[in-house]
């Protein structure tokens, strides 16, 4: 077992499955920074993914695919703003919603194309290429993992570079953190919070495109009913033990993503029952939020 | 009391005609999309489901977990927690009930009962594990719910694939023989008892709610918890304890439902009758005594929406859609008529 944690292969691996879990926690953490919680993440991003496959299957182009699976997740995500900021519903609520809707539209999109069909492996995606940067990617252990990954991956990393310096840099970054820490004192000085908002719903919504775009075109090909299994929800429990910090979010959804990755892989390695493997990323998630809060409620005391 | 009981009849039948417009121009929505037609669908979703004894008994029975997880979520929800545990508990209270009817054998009434009521004290006793976390740490219940769900559903998956197992039948557990199951009060139709059960829980949890101190404390700590501390009322206890009532409720119902309307535990993935709980319960304002209506009106859209999939050009999961607007509409109306009330108290 421990040579199998140390071989080359598992830290690829690792990185591979935190992806679509790192682009969770950064539509979380965007929204969160705007003081709006989003947790229809998991469902935009299983829209986002049938919307990538379907479309880069029917246009040749993963590019294109790329873009429409962006664009869905911008969609679903303006549905959250339109429910909590225009109708003024409660976000948690609407939040459940639009998940209940992502599951019937995802199902609803693939029969209706696919003629009653539950996933979308008869029409598979044209993938999102892998780039193997030159000499770099030659380095003994890291340069597999780290420099010939999924395209996804280096969008990734840009992602990460961009948020920091939106968040920290800019005018609009301000503004967001003005919206979730004291939306009074934005509106006294003539900032829409509302709008502020709905900003950060659209960046929310592009990174959660991009998980399921990775889900469906890079990391399985094809789309398939359930396939993002909660994904969403653990990049949310990532960025909440991340405390709004983009690095550490990061390594926390790293660390998820090991566990993910050490659930699916050690069914081969491991002589013991997929279904309780299956577990790992789930409890590992429940230990971390209780071990988190106790550690935090400890500090604010002391 | 009997004009309040009259003016949340009165939002009530607002409320369903609104949810009766969505569907419908959801419906006609799918419909031009789809190229059916609008006659035929139409009249499949608004009259099949009351074409005949078999369509009404198909709406009774879909009103029994409706019932169970809408009273549950209405619970958690006046209290201000948004626990999803529901979901898990219903699956894991059904499969309890599954294995536990078979060991106790065949006893009429009183092997069903037990069944039901040790899935509901299992449940509630894992309900516990986020209502704890959330009182005593502070923890998110909506995300350690979550994550609750899905280690409930991977371990009933090994339990069921291995020692719960009927040797003979993969997959499932034991046959359950009808001594063990609760008793048809029809039999043609298949109307089984457990419809009665869901009423009497949705009846006892009104009158805890509205009726006891216990529920008067569970209320003020969801309406605003501040102001119950400082009337000396232990919000933390309250807090706790309506995610473990509920998540028990939700083992009852899953139970019941076994016990009533199948003969195996068998399901190979989670019912997502928890979040349909949601919907009753924003459908029933949260109030316990609104639910059972507000079952029979969703389980009345539910079999018209199957009617319409046997049509053939629109896939039964346009009810998903449909239950989605409702809840954002009835959850944006919810939040204004709050707002009014408020607005009317300062005044």
């Amino acid at each position: 077992m421990l040579e199998w944690i140390l071989s080359e292969s598992f830290l690829t691996n690792v990185i591979a499955y935190a992806i679509p879990i790192i682009f969770a926690a950064y539509a979380s953490l965007i929204s969160n920074k705007a003081g709006i919680s989003a947790i229809n993440i998991e469902g935009a991003i299983s829209v986002a993914a049938v919307t990538g496959a379907l479309v880069s299957h029917f246009t040749g182009s993963w590019v294109i695919g790329l873009i429409c699976a962006m664009s869905a997740g911008i969609l679903m995500m303006m549905l959250l703003a339109l429910a909590a900021l225009q109708l003024r519903a409660d976000s948690f609520l609407s939040g459940i919603a639009l998940n209940t809707l992502a599951t019937g539209a995802c199902l609803l999109i693939v029969k209706g194309v696919l003629d009653g069909r539950t996933d979308s492996s008869t029409a598979p995606s044209v993938p999102v290429p892998s780039l193997k940067l030159p000499l770099l990617s030659d380095i003994p252990v890291i340069g597999k993992a780290i420099f010939s990954q999924n395209l996804l991956f280096y969008l990734m990393l840009i992602a990460l570079a961009l948020i920091v310096l939106l968040l920290n840099h800019t005018r609009l970054g301000v503004q967001i953190k003005t919206a979730g820490y004291h939306p009074e004192a934005g509106e006294s000085v003539g900032m829409s919070t509302r709008r502020t908002r709905a900003i950060a719903l659209m960046i929310c919504g592009m990174m959660a495109g991009l998980g399921g775009a990775y889900l469906s075109m890079a990391s399985l090909g094809y789309f398939s009913a359930g396939m993002v299994s909660g994904r969403g929800f653990i990049g949310i429990a990532a960025e909440a033990m991340g405390a709004g910090m983009p690095i550490r979010t990061t390594l926390f959804a790293l660390l998820f993503g090991a566990v993910d990755y050490f659930a699916v892989g050690g069914q081969t390695v491991l002589s013991f029952p997929y279904e309780l493997l299956n577990t790992l990323p789930y409890l590992m998630t429940l230990l971390a939020l209780t071990l988190y809060a106790a550690a935090h409620n400890k500090r604010k005391r002391g | 009391m009997k004009s309040s009981i009259l003016k949340s009849l009165c939002t009530l039948l607002i409320r369903l005609t609104l949810a009766l417009a969505v569907a419908a121009i959801v419906l006609a929505g799918a419909c031009i999309l789809m190229e059916g037609s609008l006659e035929d669908i139409m009249t499949a979703f608004f009259l099949g489901p009351l074409e005949d004894e078999y369509a009404i008994a198909e709406i009774l029975r879909e009103m029994v977990p409706l019932i169970f997880t809408g009273v549950a979520v209405s619970l958690m929800v006046r209290c201000g927690q948004f626990n999803m545990f529901v979901e898990g508990a219903f699956f894991g209270g059904a499969f309890l009930a599954g294995v536990l009817a078979p060991m106790l054998g065949e006893h009429f009434l009183v092997t069903p009962i037990i069944s039901i009521l040790s899935a509901a004290v299992a449940m509630g006793a894992v309900g516990y594990i986020p209502a704890k976390m959330k009182s005593s740490l502070g923890v998110n219940e909506f995300v350690s719910s979550l994550m609750l769900n899905y280690i409930v559903y991977w371990v009933v998956m090994y339990l069921i694939h291995g020692v719960a197992a009927d040797p003979d039948y993969p997959n499932a557990t034991l046959y359950l023989e009808d001594l063990m199951r609760l008793p048809l009060l029809q039999e043609d139709i298949e109307l089984s008892s457990n419809l009665i059960i869901a009423l009497l829980a949705a009846l006892g949890c009104g009158v805890f709610l509205f009726k006891t101190k216990w529920g008067y404390a569970l209320r003020m700590t969801g309406d605003n918890p501040t102001f119950a501390v400082y009337s000396g009322i232990k919000a933390k206890k309250y807090v706790a304890s309506s995610q473990v009532i509920g998540s028990a409720l939700a083992g009852m119902g899953g139970a019941s439902f076994l016990l009533g309307n199948y003969y195996r535990f068998q399901w190979a993935s989670l019912p997502n009758y928890g979040f349909d709980g949601f919907v009753i319960a924003s459908i029933a304002g949260n109030n316990p005594y609104a639910v059972p209506p507000a079952a029979l009106f969703l389980g009345y859209l539910r079999v018209g929406a199957l009617q319409v999939s046997r049509l053939g050009d629109i896939p039964n999961e346009v009810i998903y859609v449909i239950q989605a607007i409702i809840i954002i509409l009835f959850g944006a109306q919810f939040i204004l008529s709050r707002r009014r009330k408020e607005g009317g108290k300062h005044a």
